[in-house]
């Protein structure tokens, strides 16, 4: 049976919401936060923001867009969450921060060349393939967890949801300078991480 | 780095030319996003990424993390269950119902 459609707006049927979109939705929070419980809370908040905004809608993107742009907006919101509460739990979050002397060489014949321990090693299985992509995704979350949340949070702004660094940078408050040096040490982390995680040889 | 690479090292940052890798990986993630350097700084970026085998395997690395991280996200699909969605459903209508 046909339900019929919201009367104020002839382009929206919220009845059929979770039945035509509540996987999709959860899918897109679950890749980019993955802690299930926050992707539901997610999922629910964009429904019932959408809700309150109904009348809002002008029918120029699709009802699945719309709802969507809601939901990538509750996500950043998260992430500039996150970010900011490194700063009441200081410590915490230094003692994740992994220093440029465990990379790089502070002195020596040429200082700033790879530390041996923790230069780049053979990878094995660049390709993962649809089965695996689950547990990659798992171990990519466990690196994530493991970085400072301020730099947790401009790393997936820029790998998952492809942010501009400009975008990146107005977002979370950071200047230019220390968007590229979060960018570089993140970037390391993540790097050593998944070799040690995925990637061994 | 092996004692030839050591020299060449030597040798390109006397007539300051070369990067350490520190800088060299730093401008190579500039360089990925922005998609160029200004010219003295790509020259030597590009020159020490040529001489330095570390750096090659870094270069490589974060193209296949890039690659991999945005076929993951794109990829997902995971389904929520059922209990969930139907709280989801009375909340929809509840909320629906009461306009």
């Amino acid at each position: 049976m046909e339900t019929p459609v919201a009367q104020n707006n002839s382009k929206l049927a919220p009845e059929k919401w979770v039945d035509n979109y509540a996987d999709y939705l959860y899918s897109y929070a679950i890749s980019r936060i993955s802690k299930e419980e926050e992707a539901r809370d997610l999922v629910q908040e964009t429904f019932l923001s959408a809700l309150k905004a109904k009348d809002n809608f002008k029918g120029e993107a699709s009802e699945k867009t719309w709802l969507v742009s809601i939901l990538k907006r509750k996500v950043i919101d998260l992430y500039r969450k996150n970010a900011v509460r490194k700063e009441t739990s200081f410590e915490e979050s230094e003692s994740y921060k992994v220093a440029y002397g465990h990379y790089f060489t502070e002195e020596g014949f040429i200082p700033g060349e790879w530390q041996k321990q923790t230069a780049p090693k053979q990878w094995n299985g660049g390709n993962a393939t649809n089965i695996e992509q689950n547990e990659f995704r798992k171990i990519l979350a466990f690196c994530l967890d493991k970085l400072p949340k301020s730099w947790s949070a401009v790393f997936s702004m820029k790998h998952m949801e492809e942010e501009s660094s400009s975008t990146i940078c107005k977002e979370l408050n950071i200047t230019p300078s220390n968007y590229w040096v979060i960018i570089h040490r993140a970037k390391l982390q993540m790097r050593e991480c998944l070799e040690k995680n995925w990637f061994k040889a | 780095m092996s004692s030839e690479e050591k020299h060449i090292h030597y040798f390109a940052n006397s007539i300051g030319w070369n990067l350490c890798c520190k800088q060299a990986t730093y401008l190579l993630l500039k360089k990925e996003e922005l998609k160029k350097l200004s010219f003295k700084e790509e020259a030597a970026m590009k020159f020490h990424i040529t001489i330095c085998k570390f750096c090659r395997a870094f270069k490589k690395h974060s193209a296949i993390m890039n690659r991999m991280i945005s076929e993951t996200v794109l990829a997902a699909e995971t389904k929520m269950n059922e209990p969930e969605k139907n709280k989801l459903k009375l909340l929809i209508n509840s909320n629906l119902n009461k306009n």
